[in-house]
């Protein structure tokens, strides 16, 4: 018996399957059209439960487990409508491309369409040290996971863009007086893509300076720990509270220049400006700075960056007084870098340097920390060569040997009559290895050579060390 | 050589006493005040012992008698149970106090911090039966009243300010402070000070010294050496430690009559825990300043180390070495034995921060070359006062 009325059924039952496959073939694009297909549905639905019988001559496919396969997919629909309600959206697959000189895992939140965006990065690292010094806890060997970080990003729509990066830094915060790690927001910024050319950012950022600030995670550069030069000379990570403008003002040319809060003097040590970093922490405001940076990566010459980077400020926040003057120490810090990448080939150099004003009368305050170098400087060349095409033909994974010498002082010039016994002033020779067995891992082994030529500050470790770690990025 | 001193100081007071105490010029009329109290033997019962007599301007205000471990009353026959401390940078003692954050009690006066600011130990030597020997504030006031500054309370505090012997007490009191907060003594000049400034350059093993100050010796986690704001260094944190000083078997305090000394030989100084009747304070005393360390010997509460050195030493040794089959060998016999007698008060003994420092001998020599450096009067005027004129 095969009437009518159930031809009827099959019918709207095959048109459903269809309409099902058009929908898993090609997915609404808005939340309207969604729910269109799910009100279409919803009546089929009923439609069939109206039916009163059916006839018992068709086993396979009876009415009841119809309905249910129909309500199992409306769900499955109103699910999907809630994800795009909740805008929940990470991709499957994103792309680790670094944007608006982010890194490449910083940099996916620009990438989605919409909503949150997870992603994050890690480094822990086995140091030991070659000449234990005495008892001191400076150069005691260690194992440190020394960074897990999380980014949060959310798109509001399509041309504004919040970016985060929460750091929990040596994995505990612990208690009492041991040294122990720290949480920091490490930038919370809001981007306003307006135009290719001008685009404002505000909020925590990342000073645009050197190669490692804004980017640091760990398969962007070689080594484990990062170039001293950049943690000295140029702070990192350095972020201060602040706006400005970003772009490509030129085809190629890429630049970002903010006003920000500007260091805080007291803070300075014989160890650099490093400490004097406010980092959005009730940071004092009553010095400004200006930051720039300009990039050339022309497109006839792919992989080859040239740029140079810019603080000016003073870092006195009013509190630098001597026989009641106020003294403003203002800071100057330049750099600039160069980058070739090609054929596995990667070249990398840096030099930076800084002039600061007004040192002797903010040395007395610094006590023994002092005193502050009035002019520093730092440079480093490295050059890594990807040798795994040569080992293993058809292989993605990459493993490179790299080489960086790094001479760097911290206490350069100081003002007439102060100490420049103390201080960093130093040469390094460092190789080492990097492998990656996908881009988002590496793998990293590297020996540093260090040779001092004055009293190290206390707290840093002397003499020559070997690291083994590991980063990733997702 | 006793006498002498106090006779010079007694001539200083009548009038040279600003040509001889540096940085007393310019005192304000309190202070001034406060400097003929300091050095004013007749305020002892009997008449003699002064202020001055156990704070020596020339020792950084600390016993100018090295040969005993502690003082000598007004009657020399008697010497107190404590060594004199430097009354200099006491003025930056903040009140005494329990640190929540830390959990340990900080600043007020005296080895104990039984007084809780400079006033309150103004008060108290006058009346100690072995220092000044005072049976009361009356006393002392009668005597200030006939002394030839009383007049100059009646101009400072208000006419009539020595009639109520209470309020007078107060205000003997609060002058003496006063001059204890001037620059008489908080002369911040020392070599460091001037090394701060970059006007004085340190010699090699005195910038070594500097580093295992800050490094190896772990001396800066209670002698901070770095300004804070607008206050310079002062080598003290005032908070109170058991650093496992021995009995000092020399201390004459331990054959004083038994009205001054009950226990007798058996006295246990409990310091801090004596002060609170707290069990885990017992054997704390307050950290001193490191400034003028050369010029303060004997050192520690008991007066147990004559040499500076040794005071590094058994910082350096202390856990490390084995004990004295003798509790009370002395400094000089311990050193030569290659023990150390045991802690006073065994509990609470501070094994995180010192007693095993691995200094070396060089290292040793070093941090003493630079605690000398520490020493007031290397320039005439502190470059810190210039710094924070205002």
């Amino acid at each position: 018996m095969f009437n009518l009325k159930n031809n009827f059924q099959l019918g709207i039952f095959s048109s459903l399957i269809l309409s099902s496959s058009a929908f898993a073939l090609e997915k609404p694009k808005t939340m309207d059209d969604m729910w269109k297909i799910i009100e279409a549905q919803q009546k089929q639905i009923e439609a069939l439960q109206n039916t009163k019988s059916l006839p018992e001559e068709i086993p396979t496919k009876s009415p009841h487990s119809e309905v249910k396969t129909l309500e199992r997919k409306t769900d499955i629909l109103s699910q999907e409508v809630e994800k795009l309600r909740t805008n929940l959206a990470i991709p499957e697959d994103p792309k680790y491309k670094s944007m608006y000189g982010m890194g490449p895992a910083a940099s996916k939140v620009y990438g989605v369409t919409k909503g949150l965006s997870i992603g994050g990065y890690g480094e822990a690292m086995y140091s030991s040290y070659v000449n234990p010094r005495g008892n001191n806890v400076t150069n005691k060997d260690s194992a440190d996971m020394e960074r897990a970080v999380i980014y949060l990003g959310y798109k509001f729509n399509d041309w504004i863009v919040l970016n985060n990066e929460f750091e929990f830094e040596h994995a505990t915060t612990g208690e009492g007086s041991e040294e122990k790690g720290e949480v920091s927001v490490e930038f919370s910024q809001l981007d306003f893509l307006l135009d290719r050319k001008y685009n404002i950012r505000t909020g925590l950022m990342l000073m645009p300076m050197g190669f490692i600030n804004e980017m640091h995670e760990p398969t962007t550069y070689h080594g484990n720990h990062r170039p001293d030069t950049e943690r000295y000379i140029i702070p990192s990570t350095w972020r201060e509270m602040g706006a400005g403008l970003f772009g490509e003002i030129l085809p190629g040319v890429q630049y970002r220049m903010y006003g920000v809060t500007s260091l805080n003097a007291q803070g300075f040590s014989n160890s650099g400006i490093v400490e004097g970093r406010q980092g959005g922490s009730n940071a004092k405001a009553e010095d400004f700075a200006f930051t720039g940076r300009l990039d050339y990566s022309p497109s006839q010459i792919p992989g080859f960056l040239i740029g140079a980077a810019t603080f000016l400020g003073n870092s006195g926040q009013k509190d630098i007084t001597f026989d009641n003057k106020n003294y403003n120490v203002f800071t100057q810090l330049y750099e600039g870098h160069i980058q070739y990448k090609h054929r596995g080939l990667e070249l990398r150099a840096l030099g930076a340097w800084s002039h600061i004003a007004d040192t002797a009368f903010l040395n007395p305050s610094l006590g023994s920390a002092g005193p502050i170098g009035k002019e520093s400087f730092g440079t480093y060349a490295e050059a890594a060569y990807d040798i795994m095409p040569h080992l293993w033909k058809d292989s993605s994974q990459y493993l490179a040997p790299f080489f960086r010498v790094e001479r760097y002082n911290t206490l350069a010039v100081v003002a007439k009559g102060f100490d420049n016994s103390v201080g960093l002033d130093r040469w390094i020779y460092q190789a080492g290895l990097s492998y990656k067995p996908i881009p988002n891992i590496v793998i990293k082994a590297d020996y540093r050579n260090i040779q001092d030529r004055k009293i190290v500050p206390f707290g840093i470790p002397t003499g020559d060390e070997f690291n083994l770690g590991f980063g990733f990025i997702y | 050589m006793r006498r002498i001193l106090l006779l010079s100081i007694f001539v200083s007071f009548n009038g040279l006493a600003d040509s001889v105490l540096p940085n007393s010029k310019n005192l304000n009329v309190k202070a001034q005040l406060g400097q003929k109290l300091f050095f004013d033997t007749n305020l002892s019962e009997p008449a003699g012992q002064a202020c001055s007599s156990c704070h020596n301007p020339d020792f950084a205000f600390t016993d100018s008698d090295k040969s005993q471990p502690t003082s000598k009353g007004v009657n020399p026959e008697f010497h107190g149970n404590r060594n004199a401390p430097t009354a200099m940078y006491m003025a930056h003692s903040p009140v005494f106090y329990f640190d929540r954050a830390e959990g340990i009690y900080k600043g007020g006066q005296f080895f104990d911090g039984r007084a809780a600011t400079l006033e309150d130990q103004a008060k108290g030597p006058f009346l100690n039966p072995i220092e000044m020997g005072n049976p009361n504030a009356e006393t002392v006031v009668e005597k200030v009243k006939v002394a030839s500054y009383a007049e100059e309370f009646n101009a400072i505090y208000g006419s009539g300010a020595l009639n109520d012997s209470t309020q007078a007490y107060n205000y003997i009191a609060n002058a003496i402070a006063e001059f204890e907060r001037s620059p008489v003594f908080n002369r911040f000049s020392s070599k460091y000070d001037f090394y701060l400034f970059g006007k004085a350059t340190f010699t090699a093993q005195e910038r070594r010294g500097l580093a295992v100050f800050e490094g190896k010796g772990n001396c800066v986690a209670c002698h901070s050496n770095r300004p804070i704001k607008d206050t310079p260094p002062l080598f003290t944190d005032f908070s109170y430690d058991n650093i496992g000083v021995p009995k000092n078997a020399e201390s004459l305090f331990y054959s004083m009559p038994s009205k001054f000394n009950p226990a007798g030989a058996k006295f246990v100084d409990l310091g801090l825990g004596g002060h609170l009747n707290i069990f885990k304070d017992d054997g704390k005393f307050k950290v001193p300043t490191l400034r003028n360390i050369a010029l303060t010997s004997p050192y520690t509460h008991n007066g147990y180390f004559k040499e500076l050195r040794n005071v590094v030493e058994f910082y350096n040794t202390r856990n490390i070495k084995r004990h004295c089959a003798n509790p009370l060998t002395n400094e000089t016999e311990s050193l030569a034995q290659k023990c150390w007698a045991i802690p006073e008060v065994t509990q609470n003994v501070n094994f995180n921060e010192l007693g095993n420092l691995k200094l070396s001998s060089r290292d040793i020599d070093d941090l003493v070359a630079f605690l000398e450096t520490l020493t007031d009067g290397y320039g005439q005027n502190s470059p810190w006062y210039l710094k924070n004129e205002n």
